[in-house]
């Protein structure tokens, strides 16, 4: 694929570009959203910031707690370049979920600082997180990292130009799909809250669907260096607590209306 | 001895503007966010430095404060991310692609 694209006279990285353009979309969608959604622009985009602090730092834990082992087998480097270890361990790979976490994390500190409801701010912010994501994904494909299993078959791609992946067998784009699933479930958010579905609920939403397509698609994904609990990778037991999460809020949210009912 | 007299050792009174402090901090973090973006392997600096920067302009305003140096912090600020963002070769999902396969040449 195309890693890099020659810009302004340095590699801009296509991962690099196509989150920025998942940004992009996202501050769009806040920009549409936020005066329906009940929130001022100012609490939106504040929250917003927070939660993308907070995704960052997630992202990057996430990342150095699933390369410990390396990072202390390579500790020496500290004192012999350390210019290279921090290029190896903290500039490059970043987690998924260490970022959603984060984000969650970020929005829930900003609500409980100006003392608003974290729930509130799901509408308009929650679809936001697979926006970029989706976005994010097709710069994996771009960079041909997060690849999928060889694959004898005609969708099989060559990453004949790229740093990480074997470039010598076909392999199967797990990065599109993922994207794919990722804008559906994007979509699914966005009509939720114009229908003015309960919060709770789409956090549920997102929760449940974000978490099984994970699972699931961790099984098609042949790059080994993710970390791994076991027969599970780490992503995937992260997923099980996701849908775990997920369920208990649609359980919570069953039982709140039940209780309701019962009252009338 | 009057425990609310102390004597005119009260400091100074700074007309102090609530978030003034924060707007400033902020304006900083923008200026040293765009300085890291040209030097080389520092745009995750300009990354930290711009999200820190955001934060606290968001504060000031949330606070009151809607001086030009919150703005100006603000716009600088998200430059440097924006730069930070671009530059910087990350990748969400992919934990340690790019680590590893350097640090496999380091590892045993």
């Amino acid at each position: 694929m195309f890693p890099y694209i020659h810009l302004f006279g340095k590699n801009i990285p296509m991962y690099s570009l196509m989150a920025f353009t998942g940004l992009l979309f996202a501050v769009g969608y806040i920009l549409l959203r936020y005066k329906k959604s009940g929130l001022s622009r100012d609490d939106s985009f504040f929250a917003f910031i927070y939660g993308a602090a907070g995704a960052l730092a997630g992202a990057k834990l996430l990342s150095i707690f699933t390369m410990l082992p390396q990072i202390i087998r390579n500790l020496d480097l500290l004192q012999t370049d350390p210019e290279l270890f921090f290029q190896v361990f903290l500039y490059a790979g970043f987690v998924f979920y260490g970022g959603l976490y984060g984000a969650l994390l970020g929005v829930w500190i900003y609500a409980r600082h100006w003392k608003l409801a974290f729930f509130d701010f799901m509408d308009p912010l929650l679809p936001t997180v697979p926006i970029i994501h989706a976005w994010g994904r097709i710069g994996c494909f771009f960079m041909g990292c997060c690849y999928g299993i060889p694959v004898d078959a005609p969708w099989g791609v060559y990453f004949a130009r790229s740093e990480i992946a074997p470039t010598d067998v076909a392999l199967l784009p797990v990065q599109l799909y993922e994207s794919a699933g990722v804008f559906v479930l994007a979509a699914v958010l966005i009509v939720l809250q114009y229908r003015h579905i309960q919060k709770r609920m789409q956090l549920a939403v997102y929760l449940l669907g974000y978490g099984v397509m994970r699972f699931v698609l961790e099984f098609f994904r042949y790059d080994a260096y993710r970390g791994f609990i076991g027969l599970l990778s780490i992503s995937q037991v992260i997923s099980v607590l996701t849908v775990i999460w997920g369920m208990a809020l649609l359980i919570g949210q069953g039982l709140h209306v039940g209780r309701a009912e019962i009252r009338e | 001895m009057d425990p609310n007299n102390n004597y005119g050792n009260d400091p100074p009174n700074r007309n102090r503007v609530p978030g003034k402090g924060a707007a400033i901090a902020s304006l900083i973090l923008g200026i040293v966010s765009l300085v890291f973006w040209f030097l080389s392997y520092s745009a995750f600096l300009s990354i930290v430095c711009g999200m820190a920067g955001l934060i606290l302009a968001s504060i000031a305003k949330k606070k009151g404060f809607t001086g030009d140096i919150r703005l100006a912090g603000f716009v600088l600020s998200l430059l440097g991310l924006v730069g930070g963002v671009l530059v910087f070769i990350a990748c969400i999902g992919c934990a340690g692609v790019f680590s590893f396969a350097l640090a496999t040449f380091y590892a045993y």
